[in-house]
């Protein structure tokens, strides 16, 4: 507190009493203190138990946790048995490590979606679907039913519209309109619409298409890095669905294209560096390879290869404009590019458990390794296959990876109104086309019975 | 912090000089005080910085973030300062938008004396600002920059180290380019000029605005005319950016609505009578302003001694809009994000 010399000053000076308390209230108010002197009253209790207080004991309302930890040892001693910690897990995370290191992330707006692809992965992307497949479509096309295309336009309708989700929509905005307030809307999100939609055509498939040696697996975390140019780039994404097969599948290039693919260049990112719009991460472990069929451990790993995964795209896209204002929408290139990164990072998982981690960083494979994918945001469907060659990423020269994408294929005209509720949205044109490529990836990996 | 003997002291000489003046050493009342001069005066009072912006963006959480070419939500006060009631009049409402943290360093404070190639990615327009944005990158760093009124998506956009003044100047200076003054042509058109070097564009920033650049000085100083006509001695080495900013000047507002959506709320209504002290003035040009002499030092002794113990002056922080490129983090961390990651682990 003040000096006594200045109580007498004020005093002198006729300061009403009380007003000092006044000033404190204020230079708290304006250092915005947070703690508030509470008053606690204890609580009185009601009439009727007032009167019958000797016989009941009130509770104690207010322990203090200051020893809880003392006390749960002193309880606990005899028992062989330690509560955990949870206090700190998150400083305590055995994976935070100092140093950042760079994450793929596709949900950041790319500039140049292809190039950067190409150039991080040492791909060259063609914008077409391989040989292999391309024989097969047509006779895929005419072997379609009617039952075929019913059950697709039901698999659709119930992820977009039937399905009985009623969770809360993000916000939506309308650029051009700044002023309209949209109202909020329960309905399904798009994530869900893709799990939805996914998880009925590959259900649908599955009784058409049966076969022995396949199984399906949700929810996996792929977890792999590769080094670029001397920087780590880690790879962390999860994936609803896995089709799993007991082969690998066949490649879809010979090994003379492979050969041929030393002449062909890289496209040019200047000014830029490819590794400009990767996220930065602390949370990372360079020694894991995970491709989601258990720990990079062969005794836990289920035995399989990965010959269709399923890689979504919940973000704001061509048909809806779930987002924050003023972000741009994700375009058919965009896509492309992180399908491609994304089928990268799995044959990269899957190289380094097949051959092993020293023996495949910085080389070529002794085999190439094929996968595919299906990325879709539950109207767009983009095909992406696959094949990595080689994993020397240290210089642009020698033989390169092989894309082939196939994207912007949609599968309905789903039109969502622009000043007016998401249910009011109207769906039209079904292209069963779309649905005779998802099956020629299916089938292609397929042991025939 | 001192100790208790010279704590001690400083309250004897305090109230002795209280004393001496007839004044308080108690906080003085605070009610009717709404600039910072009035604050000045007032014995006692000390904040942590001058009650200004700062604080308002302390409040929403938005005060020392790195540099991020993210959406970021705007600092909204409705008018309010740090006591809770009104600091300025007619601030309210408005839409719920966002702003982007534009770079008003155009070379960056690179100092490795080559010039910065960045590429224009996107020109965009925010709501809240009347020129055109560009997102511009180089290397592994994306920012955001006034764009000009000639740039075009795909361009590549030059900003020339302040070092760079040539015995000739730059004969046809690209639009949208950034140079320091001395090597420009007189006569030129600029923009988004700099009044200190490093300090970030000042002059000529709004939408369909620009600048003359009419002479050059001796000592390394050029003379340049703002778009209200007032004429300014800055540095040679000061940045400025080669043509016309992008964008319209302000136009009238064409409803009482549309000015609601900028946050700015309606007067009483109650007609004044237009006298001397009111009404529209006419405004004189000013003389010369020499941006090269030092600030003056406004040296008040009483605010000097009437401070708490442990706390000086007044402290000034780097105004935030001053980005320094060259040691932007390479990385932006989004917490959020990480936070939502850590739940796969």
């Amino acid at each position: 507190r003040s000096m006594r010399l200045t109580q007498i000053l004020c005093y002198a000076q006729g300061v009403r009493p009380g007003r000092i308390e006044h000033y404190e209230k204020l230079s708290r108010i304006m250092w915005k203190e947070k703690d508030r002197f509470m008053n606690v009253t204890v609580p009185r209790p009601r009439p009727e138990v007032a009167a019958e207080l000797d016989k009941h004991q009130p509770e104690d309302m207010f322990e203090s946790d200051r020893y809880e930890k003392e006390v749960l040892a002193a309880t606990t001693a005899d028992l062989d048995w330690q509560a955990p910690d949870f206090s700190g897990w998150l400083w305590k995370n055995p994976r935070k490590q100092s140093q950042p290191a760079r994450l793929f992330n596709w949900r950041q707006r790319w500039e140049h979606p292809e190039a950067q692809a190409s150039a991080l992965t040492k791909t060259l992307i063609s914008r077409r679907l391989p040989e292999n497949l391309s024989a097969s479509l047509a006779k895929l096309t005419e072997s379609l039913t009617e039952a075929d295309t019913e059950a697709l336009q039901r698999a659709f309708m119930h992820a977009h519209h039937w399905h009985s989700d009623d969770i809360r929509l993000p916000l939506r905005h309308n650029p051009e309109n700044s002023v309209y307030k949209f109202r909020t809307e329960f309905g399904i999100p798009p994530d869900r619409i893709v799990r939805h939609l996914m998880s009925n055509l590959l259900r649908w498939t599955a009784i058409r298409h049966p076969s022995c040696d396949r199984h399906l697996l949700r929810d996996c975390l792929l977890e792999t890095a590769f080094h670029w140019r001397g920087v780590t780039v880690h790879f962390q994404e999860r994936r609803p669905f896995h089709l799993i097969g007991q082969r690998p599948l066949a490649p879809f290039a010979d090994s003379q294209s492979v050969e041929a693919t030393a002449a062909s260049p890289l496209p040019s990112l200047y000014p830029l560096s490819p590794l400009i719009d990767l996220e930065d991460t602390m949370h990372y472990d360079t020694s894991i390879s995970n491709t989601g069929l258990g720990d990079s451990d062969s005794s836990t790993r289920l035995g399989g290869h990965c010959h269709l995964a399923v890689v979504p795209f919940e973000l704001p896209n061509l048909w809806c404009n779930f987002d924050a204002p003023e972000s741009r929408p994700i375009g058919v290139d965009h896509r492309a590019a992180a399908g491609v990164v994304n089928c990268f990072g799995q044959a990269v998982a899957q190289a380094r458990w097949e051959f092993g981690t020293d023996n495949v960083d910085g080389r070529q494979l002794p085999r190439p390794v094929v996968t595919a994918a299906v990325c879709t945001d539950g109207v767009y469907f983009d095909f992406v296959c696959y094949q990595l060659n080689t994993l020397d990423l240290d210089n642009d020269d020698g033989i390169k990876n092989l894309a082939w994408v196939d994207a912007g294929n949609r599968l309905v005209d789903k039109r969502v109104p622009v000043e007016d509720k998401i249910r009011l949205s109207t769906y039209t044109d079904l292209d069963p086309g779309v649905y005779a490529k998802l099956l020629a990836l299916y089938r292609y990996g397929m042991n025939r019975l | 912090m001192l100790s208790n003997s010279a704590l001690h002291l400083q309250q004897i000489c305090r109230c002795l000089q209280a004393a001496s003046l007839g004044g308080r050493t108690t906080p003085a009342v605070v009610s009717g005080l709404h600039t910072s001069p009035a604050w000045l005066k007032q014995r006692g009072i000390v904040f942590k910085h001058r009650p200004s912006f700062r604080w308002a963006e302390e409040q929403a959480g938005l005060a020392d973030i790195p540099y991020t070419t993210e959406a970021l939500p705007q600092v909204r006060t409705g008018g309010r300062g740090p006591f809770g009631r009104i600091w300025l009049k007619h601030v309210s409402g408005g839409l719920r938008l966002p702003t982007f943290w534009v770079d008003l360093v155009r070379n960056g404070l690179d100092n490795t004396g080559e010039p910065l190639v960045e590429e224009v990615f996107y020109l965009h327009k925010n709501f809240w600002r009347r020129h055109l944005i560009a997102l511009v990158g180089n290397g592994e760093r994306k920012r955001w920059i006034i764009a000009g009124a000639e740039m075009q998506v795909g361009d590549f956009t030059t900003s020339h180290p302040r070092q760079f003044i040539p015995d000739v100047p730059v004969a046809n200076p690209k639009p949208g380019d950034a140079y320091p003054i001395g090597a420009l042509p007189v006569g030129s058109t600029i923009s988004c000029v700099e009044q200190k070097p490093g300090e970030g564009a000042k002059l000529a920033v709004e939408g369909g605005t620009s600048a003359t650049y009419v002479r050059a000085l001796p000592d390394g100083k050029a003379l340049v005319v703002t778009p209200s006509k007032q004429e300014m001695i800055v540095s040679q080495h000061c940045t400025v950016m080669v043509g016309q900013v992008s964008g319209s000047a302000r136009e009238k507002f064409k409803s009482f609505n549309e000015k609601r959506r900028y946050g700015i709320k309606q007067r009483s209504g109650f007609r004044q009578k237009k006298g001397d002290r009111f009404g529209r003035r006419i405004k004189f040009y000013t003389p010369r302003f020499d941006c090269t002499a030092p600030y003056p030092v406004n040296y008040d002794i009483r605010s000097y001694l009437y401070t708490w113990p442990g706390e000086g002056g007044w402290s000034k922080p780097l105004p935030r809009f001053v980005a320094d490129y060259s040691s932007f983090p390479r990385y932006r961390w989004n917490q959020q994000y990480i936070k939502n990651r850590q739940d796969a682990f």
